[in-house]
């Protein structure tokens, strides 16, 4: 899954929400990284309801301009997660290593050589 | 109407008429919600965005595109090999009379004409089956046809065998229906055929075509992947014709065939392969997507 795309399916898990709030929302939640362009979220809202990922809930008229809310699918909110979980896991590698091998085995190679120089 | 709203609309208006009713005011209103204040003109990134995202609305979603191209690309070689043979019979008989063959080679090759374009209706009709059988008769009469004038390869020669066998898998499953650019693609191989209309120059015009097919297909790329399928599915031909001319004329040393395939190949390949690789890992519903559901 892309970013955009991710970060899209992540704006929408808490409540539905309309075009432009999911802009701001995926904007906000990506720390300003991904703020996509309108025409590219309707390509990707296209895409993602056709994948049945996400689907329009409701619409409704304020200020005279139409509004259409989406939400995710059960099978959007899955993929979501999963791969939620398979960036999470990738994340571990790097960030669970209380003791670093080969930094460690370096820390001991300098302990030796001051040993044995003193 | 402000002029901000009126240019907005008039980016809309390139989005097909079904999804502009539908989504066009919803569209608008988020455009113009997203817009900082004060401005009188779309920035040119959403400009970018709506031409493409109006690009791809007319080519539509598709899954298993590799079947629509398949088909567009079968067409293309029929298309292709039947223009050919009717351009060579037509010059022929406004020259009076078929003087360049014998009147059973030229039976044969009006023959090979006739069950192409048949080859060719049923295809655009969907009736897979027939085009199969007529077009594998057409390469029939083709062979003996070879046979009794001594010449076996021209660049037509694949087209009909190459053909029969994309459409093979078309008998089973069907394809989903060709949307925007793609559907026209059996037309593109007619303008290959024109440039043969300009004998002086044909040699460059046909590779200006045939690079313009090339690169248009790539950038196509970025809307609909299922043109370079189609593109580089119809250039194989030219590397089958370039193997059968080594075999034909006898094989110079292997250095030489080795590249000279490999230049002839690249262009279908490298279509195939971003079509078919690279693109869908970017654009397509990603695996994990899928994987996750």
């Amino acid at each position: 899954m892309r970013e955009p795309t991710y970060f899209i399916l992540a704006a929408l898990q808490d409540e539905p929400l309309h075009g432009y709030a999911i802009i701001k929302r995926t904007e906000a939640l990506s720390r300003g990284r991904v703020k996509p362009a309108t025409g590219t979220l309707y390509t990707a809202l296209d895409r993602l309801t056709h994948e049945g990922l996400v689907q329009a809930v409701r619409e409704e008229v304020v200020n005279g301009r139409a509004r259409r809310y989406y939400t995710l699918t059960p099978d959007g909110l899955a993929a979501l997660k999963a791969e939620a979980a398979h960036l999470a896991e990738a994340a571990r590698v790097v960030t669970d290593r209380p003791f670093p091998a080969g930094r460690l085995a370096r820390a001991i190679g300098f302990a030796d050589r001051t040993a044995r120089l003193a | 109407m402000s002029p901000l709203e009126r240019r907005y609309a008039r980016l809309l208006r390139l989005y097909p008429a079904g999804y502009r009713h539908s989504r066009g005011p919803e569209l608008l209103a988020t455009l113009l919600e997203s817009t900082e204040e004060g401005r009188r003109r779309p920035s040119a990134r959403e400009d970018a965005a709506l031409i493409l995202g109006a690009l791809r609305a007319h080519a539509g979603h598709h899954r298993g595109g590799w079947l629509t191209a398949f088909r567009a690309a079968a067409l293309m070689l029929l298309v292709y090999d039947v223009a050919d043979r009717a351009v060579v019979v037509t010059s022929d008989l406004t020259r009076g009379g078929p003087a360049l063959w014998s009147p059973t080679e030229f039976r044969l090759t009006l023959a090979a004409l006739a069950l192409g374009a048949l080859a060719i209706v049923a295809a655009l009709a969907n009736r897979f089956a027939a085009a199969i059988v007529t077009a594998a008769a057409a390469f029939g009469v083709t062979l003996s046809l070879a046979y009794t004038m001594g010449s076996p390869v021209f660049s037509g020669f694949w087209c009909f065998p190459l053909a029969v066998v994309l459409l093979a898998p078309l008998v089973r499953r069907r394809p989903a229906p060709a949307t925007a650019l793609v559907r026209y693609a059996p037309v593109l191989p007619l303008v290959l055929i024109l440039t043969s209309f300009f004998p002086s120059v044909s040699g460059i015009l046909n590779f200006a075509a045939l690079s313009a097919l090339f690169l248009g297909s790539l950038v196509w790329l970025a809307v609909d992947e299922r043109l370079a399928m189609a593109a580089g599915l119809f250039l194989l031909n030219t590397v089958l014709v370039r193997a059968a001319l080594f075999t034909a004329e006898g094989l110079p040393a292997f250095p030489l065939v080795a590249a000279d395939l490999a230049v002839t190949a690249l262009p279908p390949v490298a279509l195939l392969l971003a079509a078919g690789v690279v693109v869908p890992r970017w654009y397509g519903p990603g695996s994990s997507t899928r994987g996750g559901t």
